[in-house]
């Protein structure tokens, strides 16, 4: 490969990399926001409380659950972060297809509400495997949902799957529209066709231009094929 | 039932300790690996709650120090997140570990349940 | 005089907890979950200042901020923001915004910033009914 391919990819790695980390660092700074105004609240209520107001004690409860409820939101988050930390701790492995795209779908969960839209899984009937980089895989997707999420139909919802396919698997990505080949990345995206060549991966959209296909082979299963 | 708790952060150790007061259940508490081999050294303790990651000592380093004076505690672990590395650490010394931020009555039922088996 | 205040922001617990908070403190606070639904409420209320989170899903605040600013120039507004950059700072100031602050708020500067609001507008709308007091006394003949 030439050497201009690698460092596009090590790029776009990077750029992923900060993206996902920018909106995780937000998220979990909306929780802070939120628990320092319930303790600001709690600060309020017993000083109101020792000037003799009345005050219904129950609200101390009640929003101190609001507190641990903002906690557990967070740790979610926080939850994310690490798996997203460490899914760079190996660079070949066999991995659980629906599971990942999960995975994805949770980090880009914010991103699809301030674009007004939902993000969903479709069940697959099977599990579906595919032995590659996850990281590469994480990235592949996450850039599909951007490129979905531009190209979202009025019903603002876009569903996403994976299905085996002959030589590995297909992502796709339903609820769009006006989608068509070639597939045009944003500005920021560029680096994405050299991720895709570098795995053997392409895009394609379906006639109407109501869903995006990203069809990655599983080079394990296709060498595996040739000896056989 | 009496506890030891040993988390280097100050914060959390001292609002456990308080916490665990108010609900009927003495507990002692340091923030760091010498104070706590003191406390173990001068009273007995059913169960020891460790940070797995300490800047001095880690947890696991700590239990085995503890073992060898107080042959009888029991132990369980506190982690930040449930990565590979901590669980297998956990399984591996046959111990409990329960993930920051804590629930209180886990906290709790998992000593119960560490202490009476 | 009790300062009318508009918080707009699309996380529900943190706009309803520092509305209560701020309504402790003197102020008439109303809320808003988006921008579309506040411009509507400005455009129906005579509110002193809108404090509006710049990170909204749907119409962003810079948006807002200048919609704002052309109905109703008198309205201060105060943007809020997850993280707060000199680029941000920049431009919300360039928009017209009147002060700039990171989340988590610090309510006493908030309110600081909001009495002052107040306060600049009250001496304003003074001048400006003066002036056309002036204008009526010294105007042209009947």
């Amino acid at each position: 490969m030439r050497s201009a391919d690698w460092r596009a990819i090590a790029r776009e790695e990077i750029r992923f990399f900060g993206d996902v980390s920018a909106a995780i660092s937000h998220e979990i700074n909306n929780r802070m926001a939120v628990i320092n105004e319930k303790a600001g609240l709690l600060t309020d209520l017993s000083v109101m409380m020792a000037q003799g107001r009345e005050i219904d004690v129950d609200r101390f409860e009640v929003q101190s659950k609001k507190i641990v409820d903002q906690v557990r939101l967070a740790k979610e988050t926080i939850r994310n972060l690490n798996r997203f930390a460490h899914s760079v701790d190996v660079e070949h492995t066999r991995i659980e297809a629906a599971e990942l795209i999960e995975f994805v779908v949770a980090l880009y969960a914010r991103k699809a509400a301030t674009a007004e839209a939902t993000l969903c899984l479709f069940e697959s009937p099977e599990s579906v495997t595919i032995s590659s980089n996850p990281f590469f895989l994480e990235i592949l997707i996450g850039r599909s949902i951007d490129i979905a999420l531009s190209h979202v139909d009025e019903a603002r919802t876009v569903t996403i799957g994976v299905a085996a396919a002959k030589e590995g698997i297909t992502v796709k990505l339903r609820g769009l529209a006006g989608l068509t080949e070639p597939i045009e990345y944003p500005e920021e995206h560029q680096e994405v066709p050299a991720l895709l060549e570098c795995l053997g991966a392409r895009y394609r959209s379906e006639p109407e231009g109501a869903a995006l296909l990203l069809e990655i082979p599983d080079k394990e299963r296709m060498s595996q094929g040739r000896t056989a | 039932m009496k506890v030891l708790l040993v988390d280097d952060e100050e914060e959390l150790v001292t609002a456990l300790a308080e916490r665990l007061s108010f609900r009927g259940i003495d507990a002692d508490w340091s923030t760091s690996g010498n104070e706590a081999l003191k406390l173990a050294r001068a009273h007995t303790y059913d169960v020891a709650v460790l940070d797995i990651k300490m800047p001095n000592i880690s947890g696991i380093d700590l239990k085995k120090r503890l073992e060898k004076m107080r042959p009888d505690m029991k132990y369980i672990f506190l982690t930040g997140h449930g990565s590979e590395e901590d669980f297998r650490a956990g399984s591996a010394e046959a111990s409990q570990y329960l993930v920051k931020p804590l629930d209180i009555e886990v906290l709790i039922e998992t000593m119960r349940e560490v202490v009476e088996p | 005089m009790t300062e009318k205040v508009l918080l707009v922001d699309d996380e529900e617990e943190f706009v309803e907890t520092l509305a209560e908070r701020m309504r402790s403190r003197g102020m008439e606070v109303a809320t808003s979950n988006s921008g579309g639904d506040a411009l509507d409420l400005v455009d129906s209320e005579p509110y002193d200042v809108v404090v509006l989170d710049l990170q909204m899903p749907g119409m962003d605040g810079i948006e807002v901020l200048e919609r704002i600013k052309k109905r109703k120039p008198d309205i201060q507004v105060v943007l809020l923001t997850g993280h707060a950059t000199v680029e941000k700072g920049v431009e919300a100031m360039k928009h017209g915004a009147l002060e700039f602050l990171e989340k988590p708020i610090d309510l006493s500067k908030l309110s600081e910033v909001i009495q002052k609001a107040k306060a600049e507008k009250m001496v304003l709308v003074e001048q400006d009914t003066e002036e056309r007091i002036r204008e009526i006394l010294h105007g042209k003949s009947w």
